[in-house]
């Protein structure tokens, strides 16, 4: 009985083969966080910020061709992406604006911006694809309503270079968004 | 000797005897011809009786001036007149025409005059009034009385007609504004359709003072009414108080029409105040009935169109409505009552001719097809008065207009505080069917029981330990708060199960592509396979 298990065993680990590491990626904002009060925002809050559900997964995605996406199975994102996305547009946002604009739970601004996370991909061209949408509310009136389409080239090759490339449309949407923020009669 | 010598008379010549016959001849001629030139004709004339005819004594004059004389008088062939013959004077063949006419002029005492009074001496004499046609006659039929107006007096002549033979008479003054402009010519009471028909003369330039729009109306006596603003007093001129007469002009609010032509006919009204009230000549007919209660419709109740007067009710037809469901074999079955109306075009602004009534006719039968239909609504609820009203309803039975009774028939419709009253009668109908008495006994019942119950209950409420209960819940709803509040979206507990849930949904997500790996390749998990590498992200060359 043991020559048997022995022998299985060693059959077994034959056929095994090398495995591959997964690779988790985390989109931080490259630039440097300082400690310092922040000073919220008066006027502007973020609000909801929604990600397509097929954005939604721990595997970085990749357009093949038209309509057909994968999801890599070795790279991975560290946290779950809507983390990410909300965490690098309040920061972009905010950066862009000039003042601290904090989530709606802990400000008490009159306007608040509701985001839409639509398509956020590599391509198969070497690009990263980012559509979003977005639309500044008084309570329950919607005041207007903005759409934001980019394509950035990847620097390298590799999952690093799409992370970065994403992490650069994030911050491009984040200036967009920012550029849009005008409190009515000034 | 001298021969002597015959002396041959030449003939005898005639004898100037002749001369004296052959004159007398000639005179006789003449006398003859001049005869014959100067004789005037001979006529006959029908009268109803020899009143005032005297054979060889009775005249015939024209403008006091002798034209004639009766020769004899002799009753006609029917024994129901006489046939007076007469020579007229030969200058009077240029008035005897066709038209010419003649009458007996008498002593004559009458109520507005008196005239003939010079032959109470002179004896009766006979009119003559010659005509304006230019056709010889020699056989006339004389007048039963003087005529009003002469014989192509200018003017106008008009027809009245009235249900009510009143006091307006022969001879009777037509008044404008009180000025005497005319007179009766004549009335006649028509039994076939129980009118008095009138002719009336109206001198010019007067005539032109009448139109198609002039109304005629009673003026004799004196009218007395007595109404909210006091007691109003109507009269006319002395004699038209006295002796009757008719008045014309325009109501109020009409405009003046188009000249007339001789021989129009007009309706006589009662009173100028019977004006006021109707002051329409045309208008139509039409039922309608109604199955609800017609209480406070009366005759003359308004009739309405979305709430401008158009007509009146004119009579309720019980009568006839009975009659017809005996007819037709419906009777006891509550037949809807039909009612009369009647409807003036020219109340609501069209024109008061008939073919406004044509239009108003059509705009109905179009109408009625589209949702017309008439409603019986309160008009005064102190009063309680009906009117009836016109208007047009959405969603109702397609319909067309019918016939009722010989009058072309409107549908009705059951509407406003009438369908409410129904509706309340039905509803205390229902309650007073509800069983009151057993209800209240039964109420009585569990008002006793729960008597008992609260009696119970404030033992209960008065017990040691019901007292404490308030303490205690109020203790509870605070540890109860504040549990939940560590359950808030600032809570750590909050966070931590949203990271959990996160997490789980990570996981179903990994599971998710295990499974599909399986799925595709069930020994993955005993004998992995090569792993695929993922597909490089390359920069576009």
């Amino acid at each position: 009985m043991k020559v048997a298990s022995l022998l299985l065993i060693v059959l077994l680990a034959g056929c095994a083969s090398q495995p591959i590491e997964p690779k988790f990626y985390l989109m931080r904002s490259q630039q440097d966080i300082v400690s310092r009060q922040l000073n919220p925002s008066e006027d502007f809050s973020i609000g909801t910020v929604v990600i397509a559900s097929y954005i939604d997964q721990a595997g970085l995605l990749i357009e093949t061709s038209n309509s057909e996406v994968r999801a890599a199975r070795y790279h991975l994102w560290a946290e779950p992406v809507y983390e990410s996305v909300h965490n690098e547009l309040t920061l972009s946002i905010g950066r862009a604006k000039g003042e601290d604009i904090l989530p709606a739970t802990l400000s008490n601004a009159k306007t608040v911006i509701d985001i839409r996370v639509d398509q956020l991909h590599g391509t198969s061209d070497g690009k990263a694809k980012l559509v979003a949408y977005w639309w500044l509310r008084q309570g329950e009136d919607v005041i207007s309503v903005y759409q934001f389409a980019e394509e950035k080239a990847l620097a390298a090759d590799g999952y690093s270079a799409l992370v970065a490339a994403e992490e650069a449309l994030l911050q491009q949407l984040g200036s967009a968004i920012a550029a849009t923020l005008v409190v009515p009669g000034s | 000797m001298a021969a002597e010598q015959a002396n041959i008379s030449q003939g005898r010549s005639i004898s100037g005897i002749w001369i004296i016959p052959l004159l007398a001849l000639a005179l006789g001629a003449y006398m003859v011809v001049h005869t014959w030139m100067t004789e005037g004709p001979e006529i006959e004339i029908a009268f109803k009786n020899a009143s005032g005819l005297e054979q060889g004594k009775t005249k015939v004059k024209y403008r006091n001036v002798e034209m004639g004389l009766v020769e004899s008088v002799r009753l006609n062939d029917d024994l129901d007149g006489v046939i007076a013959t007469i020579k007229m004077e030969h200058q009077a063949i240029p008035l005897l025409v066709k038209d010419t006419q003649f009458w007996v002029v008498t002593a004559r005492v009458g109520l507005g005059n008196i005239s003939g009074l010079d032959t109470l001496l002179s004896g009766a004499y006979i009119q003559i009034e010659p005509g304006e046609r230019d056709v010889g006659e020699r056989h006339f039929v004389a007048l039963e009385r003087p005529p009003q107006t002469p014989a192509g007096a200018p003017g106008l002549r008009l027809k009245l007609t009235s249900e009510n033979t009143s006091s307006v008479g022969v001879g009777d003054g037509v008044l404008y504004n009180g000025f005497r402009v005319g007179r009766i010519e004549s009335m006649v009471f028509d039994p076939n359709d129980r009118l008095a028909h009138y002719e009336l003369f109206i001198d010019a330039p007067y005539h032109t003072l009448v139109d198609s729009q002039s109304r005629f109306w009673d003026a004799s006596g004196i009218s007395l009414s007595a109404g909210a603003d006091g007691i109003k007093l109507d009269t006319g001129s002395v004699d038209t108080i006295l002796l009757g007469g008719v008045s014309f002009g325009l109501p109020p609010g009409i405009s003046k029409g188009e000249p007339v032509a001789s021989d129009t006919e007009f309706k006589l009204y009662d009173s100028y105040d019977d004006i006021l009230k109707n002051p329409y000549r045309y208008g139509l007919y039409y039922t309608t009935s109604f199955s609800q209660s017609i209480k406070g419709l009366q005759s003359g109740a308004p009739v309405e169109y979305r709430g401008l007067p158009i007509g009146r009710v004119e009579r309720v037809m019980l009568k006839e409505g009975l009659q017809n469901s005996i007819k037709t074999g419906t009777e006891g079955s509550g037949t809807a009552i039909p009612v009369l109306i009647y409807l003036e075009p020219g109340r609501i602004g069209l024109p008061d001719q008939p073919q406004s009534v044509e239009y108003l006719k059509k705009s109905i039968e179009k109408g009625v097809t589209l949702g017309m239909r008439a409603s019986l609504e309160t008009g005064n609820l102190l009063s309680g008065s009906k009117l009836i009203s016109i208007n047009y309803f959405k969603d109702v039975e397609p319909a067309s207009v019918g016939e009722l009774l010989d009058y072309t028939f409107i549908p009705s419709i059951e509407t406003g505080l009438g369908q409410i009253e129904q509706k309340l009668n039905a509803v205390l109908d229902k309650i007073n069917k509800l069983p009151l008495e057993d209800t209240l006994g039964e109420a009585n019942t569990a008002i006793a029981s729960l008597n008992a119950t609260l009696a119970s209950l404030n033992l209960v409420l008065e017990s040691e330990s019901t007292q404490e209960l308030p303490e205690q819940l109020d203790k509870t709803l605070q540890d109860l708060q504040g549990t939940l509040k560590g359950f808030s979206p600032d809570s750590e507990v909050y966070q931590s199960i949203q990271s959990s849930l996160l997490r789980l949904n990570r996981t179903l997500g990994n599971m998710e592509s295990l499974t599909r790996t399986l799925s595709g390749q069930p020994n993955a998990a005993i004998l992995p396979s090569d792993p695929v590498p993922d597909p490089i992200p390359e920069v576009s060359k």
